[in-house]
């Protein structure tokens, strides 16, 4: 015998081993801190059990006719769980048939597959892409009345949406709770609380006696019981059996977070939180980071806690129209630039030779002035290409980032309707945007290339994308197509991006290739959508600020005035 | 006399059609070896017949000659250093256009290089 092992107060206690097998023990059991000494306490996890017992297998551990019973119980458990995962996860298993959609409504073959994994599970994290339809899988699980009443915890401007989703695609009742103070609540299946009003409830929750609590844009809680709505969220999953957490916002990045995040929805699955620094982070500044999100996304799937896909998941592909892509572009058109030379020349400069903080603030000012000026040189070739598609019949969701920019392309427009949905819009004018759309009163929709965010429904309308803007992300262009191309879109969208060979579109494109495809290389079938954390990007600021520096013509008389106006961007 | 069987003349391709091929391939570009093992995967896949590492001149060699295009791709490298290479290449009698790949922000529209045809494509545009 090479120690002994209990099971006490929910976890398991190693202790009296050798000091071979302490070191060895430490060695696979990497949540253990280095410097110390057994008893060793391990925090009981569903596969915590099945790990031991493999250790056994070389060290055999002394333990009571309890724990033993305990052990061989927790494994069967554990085992048998990964079983019905894997037959849910299997590219043959064949969803069953929900019932409670209301017809013509419909549950996809991926969304039923994610209902069924909560209901075997009672626990799921899920981060399926943007525009897959989370909300719909979400319901799908609850439509036939398993695990009534439900309590859905949202953001407030997707409150009426929701509530909106609910009725179209079941039967169930449902209650919006739009106040903070508790009153009383008409009876129904499901209550749609907001992340900001739950904390005023938490008292009362008891009474709705909730089973099932489902978390819309589960990233809000990501700082727990620092939080107001961390401690209620708390109180709330603590009185539900089944617990189902909404993002497509990649968050295995901050150790912490996702650590947090993850105990709302599995407590316990990634063991204490000193274990999971241990086992899975690496200190960086106040910051735990995690040291290789891919693997930590692919334990979080195959141990059934979290799901996601793509549109390359094949389930998937079935029913989201194909996306074509129109590269377009349109001429510079120095008419409506107005930018000081003089500036950016100075800008470029700082950014080149300033000081750490006087670069990072040159740097964003130039960022903003090159990208601004890129926007207005090709504003009305832009214009003139919507107005095309508009002719063709076509509404039009046009993306873009500037003020001065969305003024020349009304003024172009003008005697088409044009509705805004950007960051000086208030909620009931977006709304109203929105609307004007759905009845076909509006031909275009400009949205901030960051507004946009789960706005759903212009899909039923619209399937034509234009980026009259380019942003720095790939993931700001794949959110805002994602508005037009999601779940009901019945045609072809097209995403045009409109670029122009000068100003900053030619260092934005070549970034986001890069960019593009080193994503696309992290992608694995298991953990999709991982981001890095973000680090500081001088390089690209540096690239922009040289680019000036040589297309400028330099102050004084001698300007070649025949040069081919070729930009020598550097290497991005 | 004999017409020469089906097998041994693959169908021409053309610049235009290699830009397209290529403009829409969604390679990896982290280094310039992986986009050459990526284009080389895309012609095979698309029984484009090419030849690879092609000595054009004693220190000249092209990454591909795909009939008489050559194909050169850049990852990274000073303009000039670019079009200097892209000069001598343009030298050589055994090609009549040549295409630069690379992920570098270049001027769409391309440009001439002793009287031949330099045609542009950019590796970023795929992955829009």
């Amino acid at each position: 015998m090479s120690g002994s092992l209990a099971f006490r107060d929910g976890s398991w206690v190693v202790s009296d081993l050798p000091g071979h097998v302490s070191l060895r023990f430490k060695q696979v059991f990497s949540g253990i801190a280095s410097g110390t000494v057994p008893p060793f306490t391990l925090r009981d996890t569903p596969d915590r059990a099945r790990d031991l017992e493999w250790f056994m297998s070389r060290y055999l551990l002394r333990m009571s006719p309890e724990t033993e019973a305990r052990l061989r119980r927790s494994v069967a458990d554990y085992e048998e769980g990964q079983n019905r995962v894997a037959r849910l996860l299997s590219s043959d298993y064949v969803p069953p048939a929900l019932a409670g959609i209301r017809a013509p409504e419909r549950a996809d073959p991926h969304q039923v597959r994610a209902a069924a994994l909560l209901r075997e599970t009672g626990r799921l994290l899920l981060l399926d892409d943007v525009g897959l339809g989370k909300t719909v899988s979400a319901l799908a699980a609850i439509a036939d009345g398993w695990g009534l009443p439900a309590v859905i915890v949202v953001q407030p401007h997707v409150a009426d949406q929701w509530i909106g989703f609910i009725e179209r695609f079941t039967e169930l009742r449902a209650v919006q709770v739009k106040k903070r103070a508790p009153h009383a609540l008409d009876p129904a299946d499901v209550y749609v609380f907001r992340y900001t009003n739950l904390a005023g409830w938490v008292d009362v929750l008891g009474q709705i006696a909730p089973r099932t609590v489902i978390f819309d844009e589960v990233q809000e809680l990501r700082h727990g019981a620092q939080t107001e709505k961390g401690r209620a969220a708390q109180s709330l999953v603590n009185l539900c059996d089944n617990r189902i957490g909404l993002t497509a916002t990649p968050i295995y990045n901050y150790g912490d977070e996702i650590f947090t995040v993850v105990e709302y929805i599995a407590p316990g699955c990634l063991g204490s939180r000193d274990e999971f620094h241990t086992n899975w982070c690496r200190n960086q500044g106040t910051h735990w980071i995690v040291r290789d999100p891919e693997a930590l996304g692919a334990y979080l799937q195959g141990e059934g806690i979290a799901l996601r896909r793509t549109e390359e998941d094949p389930e998937v592909a079935q029913v989201l129209p194909p996306l074509r892509r129109a590269l377009f572009q349109v001429a510079w058109d120095e008419g409506d630039v107005e930018t000081d030379r003089e500036l950016q020349r100075r800008l470029a400069q700082r950014v080149l030779t300033g000081s750490f903080t006087q670069r990072g603030q040159a740097a964003r000012e130039l960022d903003l002035l090159l990208r601004q000026e890129t926007g207005i040189a090709k504003a009305r070739a832009v214009a003139a290409y919507v107005r095309n598609l508009v002719a063709a019949g076509e509404q039009v969701i046009l993306g873009g980032w500037h003020r001065a920019v969305y003024d020349i392309w009304r003024e172009a427009l003008s005697g088409l309707r044009v509705v805004m949905f950007t960051g000086s819009e208030t909620q009931p004018q977006k709304k109203a945007a929105r609307q004007a759309i759905l009845d076909g009163a509006a031909d275009v929709i400009i949205i901030s290339l960051r507004s946009g965010a789960g706005l759903d429904g212009l899909q039923d309308r619209i399937a034509h994308v234009v980026f009259g803007e380019l942003d720095w992300s790939p993931e700001v262009h794949k959110q805002l197509v994602g508005r037009a191309r999601r779940r009901g879109q019945t045609r072809e969208v097209t995403a045009h991006y409109l670029w122009t060979d000068g100003g900053s579109d030619p260092v934005l494109m070549s970034m986001l290739g890069l960019k593009a495809s080193q994503a696309h290389g992290i992608l694995n079938p298991y953990a999709g959508g991982v981001q890095r954390a973000p680090e500081l990007d001088e390089g690209r600021m540096r690239a922009m600020a040289r680019a000036v520096l040589e297309t400028l013509p330099e102050p004084g008389p001698a300007v070649p005035v025949a040069e081919v106006p070729v930009f020598d961007w550097g290497d991005p | 006399m004999t017409s020469p069987s089906p097998q041994n003349s693959p169908p021409l391709i053309g610049a235009d059609q290699l830009i397209n091929l290529i403009g829409s391939a969604r390679l990896d570009l982290s280094t310039e070896g992986a986009v050459q093992r990526g284009l080389a995967r895309l012609f095979e896949e698309d029984q484009v017949p090419y030849e690879a590492e092609v000595i054009l001149a004693p220190s000249d060699r092209i990454d591909f000659l795909i009939g008489r295009v050559g194909i050169e791709v850049k990852i990274g490298h000073p303009r000039r250093a670019i079009l200097r290479q892209l000069e001598r290449y343009a030298r050589s009698d055994r090609v009549d256009a040549l295409l630069l790949v690379s992920s570098a922000p270049f001027p769409s529209a391309g440009f001439e290089l002793n009287g031949k045809t330099v045609h542009i494509v950019s590796l970023s545009t795929g992955w829009l």
